[in-house]
């Protein structure tokens, strides 16, 4: 017997999955509301001037948004992979931890608050992050150095039912208010443009970077707090960066798309199961699943009622919640 | 260059290690006894810094280990905890490449010498067949000597090991001690938290007897192990004698609630001027 027998799997995995992304990505950018704009326009769309109609369409409309989407991925995946190594659960993840709904709560507040536009309502979500992610945290007795594991997860549960009461409460307010909370509270990118893609993008690729310099200590977690010191890496300087990283990577696609469930979760599950518990290769791996996951479902967002929109967080929500109940209900490896 | 700690509180909330005051020379083999609760393994974060120190100074090979990096201290001990996490799923050899982490950069990328201290490490436990299992799969004993060879694959001069020989049976504990006899001959420091009396008189040089958090006394074995610590330090009643084959101290408990029975026994037949019925009561025992 040698270990499940991913070290054999791993490159052919590898490539199926960039296929896979592949396809999933022209598949995003080829579907639309106009059924004329193909793939083709995307041929040229960089450096012609002026452009076509379809170009446009592909520029303006389909491009930024299946980035987006891209990002979105990246982002969720990372915060979960992060969470589930710091926190030695596999049931971590931003939704699990409230971490998804601190975010939105924060920026439901942001937006009670018209002056506040841009960059400023990203910085509400990252802050509602943070402080949701910290208050579970708490509550599991992670400050005491004492994580427990059914006490974050049942924190998280009572966090995030708390931040999305409130979310709920700003439904009565004000019509308006309220219209604008639900539609982006369901996870929809149908609107993205280019300036919301570069925030988004320079903080997933930072985020991405750190998190590959961080995944050599991930591995390390894994063996305990005790046995981590003593390999010479503070567990509780992991324990702090990659929590602070998760929350900001969670606000930052919350701000723009919304809370999505599920991905942070299951994808780093299918990538554990196919390409082995090293982080160093579960992190690209991890990031290119999400992205996968992410331009699918963009796609079929775009698909399943055409020429109606889904929005983009149910079905992230109806692909991973089939997955997530098989994975309890039939695999192992949730202990 | 030794272990030194001056006037060390440290521990949990509820736990605290009082004033401790201790040296332990280099190259010695230091075993850590006491009764349950103690403060051995407290003792022994604390030495590693997996536990931070509240009051006094710890000193090793010279270096204040309050001001040390983790990296640094990682470099100079290694420390095996008594019930590490088994992390799902990865290798044998994994795991022990593990223990090469505070010698490499921050991605773990491996050299030669990586490689080299981890085949040397999988020989040493006679893990190499096993090198390809996932943990998981491990009997108890196997998995903890893959902990073993992690720590040794760190190749550090101060090896601290909180109970290296639970989980294991009688043949792999003595393999066990036996390694890390081989591993003070080659110079390195090796301070042991141990439960068999007999095993730490055997190994060690130096015993470290405690109780209630404090260092209730320190010796070579022989002036350490007597019925009187035995007595104070563990409430037992127990006869000490030399050890047929290592000629170090070992014992046997008289006040056992079933030998106590069998002394009554013993006693009783002796009045009755049987002279076989000590070895009865032996074989029926």
């Amino acid at each position: 017997m040698t270990t499940g027998g991913w070290q054999h799997r791993g490159v052919p995995a590898g490539l199926l999955l960039i296929t896979l992304f592949a396809s999933g990505a022209a598949a995003s950018l080829a579907t639309g509301g106009r059924s004329d704009v193909g793939l083709s326009a995307l041929l040229g769309v960089f450096g012609a001037e002026p452009k076509s109609l379809a170009q446009s369409v592909m520029f303006d409309i389909r491009l930024p948004r299946t980035l987006v989407a891209v990002f979105i991925g990246i982002n969720l995946a990372m915060a979960g992979l992060i969470l589930q190594a710091v926190t030695r659960n596999p049931l971590a993840s931003p939704s699990i931890l409230g971490v998804n709904q601190g975010a939105a709560l924060g920026m439901v507040l942001a937006l009670f608050f018209p002056a506040m536009s841009g960059s400023a309502v990203g910085v509400f979500a990252v802050t509602g992050a943070l402080t949701a992610g910290a208050l579970t945290f708490a509550i599991a007795g992670g400050f005491q150095g004492e994580l427990n594991s059914l006490r974050l997860i049942l924190g998280g549960v009572a966090v995030g039912a708390f931040a999305c009461a409130l979310v709920r409460f700003s439904f009565t307010l004000d019509d308006d208010l309220s219209r604008q909370v639900v539609r982006w509270t369901s996870g929809n990118i149908a609107d993205m443009r280019w300036h919301d893609v570069g925030p988004l993008a320079g903080l997933s690729i930072t985020g991405l970077i750190a998190t590959v310099l961080l995944s050599h200590r991930l591995n390390l977690m894994a063996l305990g707090e005790a046995s981590a010191t003593g390999l010479g890496t503070d567990p509780r300087i992991t324990l702090l960066f990659g929590a602070v990283l998760a929350a900001i990577l969670t606000g930052a696609s919350v701000a723009v798309a919304g809370p999505v469930a599920f991905v942070g979760l299951v994808v780093p599950h299918m990538c554990r199961l196919v390409f082995g518990p090293d982080h160093r290769i579960l992190v690209p791996a991890a990031a290119l699943g999400g992205a996968t996951l992410m331009v699918l479902a963009d796609f079929a967002s775009k698909w399943v009622i055409a020429p109606f929109e889904t929005p983009v967080g149910v079905i992230a929500a109806l692909i991973g919640a089939p997955y997530f109940l098989y994975q309890t209900l039939v695999a192992k490896d949730l202990e | 260059m030794s272990i030194k700690l001056h006037g060390v509180s440290a521990g949990y909330s509820g736990f605290m290690l009082r004033d401790i005051s201790l040296t332990i020379t280099k190259g010695s083999f230091t075993a850590l006894i006491g009764p349950n609760g103690c403060g051995k393994s407290t003792l022994l974060n604390t030495i590693a810094r997996v536990l931070p120190t509240r009051a006094g100074t710890i000193h090793i090979g010279g270096r204040n280990i309050a001001t040390a990096r983790t990296k640094e201290i990682a470099r100079t001990v290694t420390v095996l905890p008594q019930n590490p996490v088994v992390p799902p799923a990865i290798s044998v050899e994994q795991l022990v490449h593990y223990g090469r982490a505070p010698h490499q950069n921050l991605l773990g990328m491996r050299s030669q010498a990586d490689h080299d201290a981890v085949e040397n490490a999988l020989h040493t436990t006679s893990l190499t067949d096993l090198r390809r299992r996932p943990l998981a799969e491990l009997s108890g004993g196997q998995r903890q000597r893959a902990f073993i060879a992690m720590c040794l694959a760190q190749d550090t001069p101060y090896l601290l090991f909180d109970e290296p020989t639970s989980f294991l049976d009688i043949r792999y504990q003595y393999e066990t001690l036996d390694l890390l006899a081989d591993l003070q001959s080659t110079g390195r420091t090796c301070v042991v938290v141990l439960h068999d009396i007999a095993q730490a008189a055997r190994y060690a040089d130096n015993l470290v007897v405690m109780r209630d958090g404090a260092i209730q006394a320190q010796g070579r074995p022989a002036d350490v192990v007597t019925p009187e610590m035995l007595s104070q330090i563990y409430d037992l009643q127990a006869k000490v004698f030399s050890d047929p084959v290592s000629c170090t101290p070992a014992l046997s408990p008289v006040s056992a609630g079933r030998l106590s029975n069998l002394n009554e026994h013993i006693q009783t037949s002796q009045s009755l001027e049987n002279p076989d019925a000590r070895e009865v009561a032996v074989r029926f025992h």
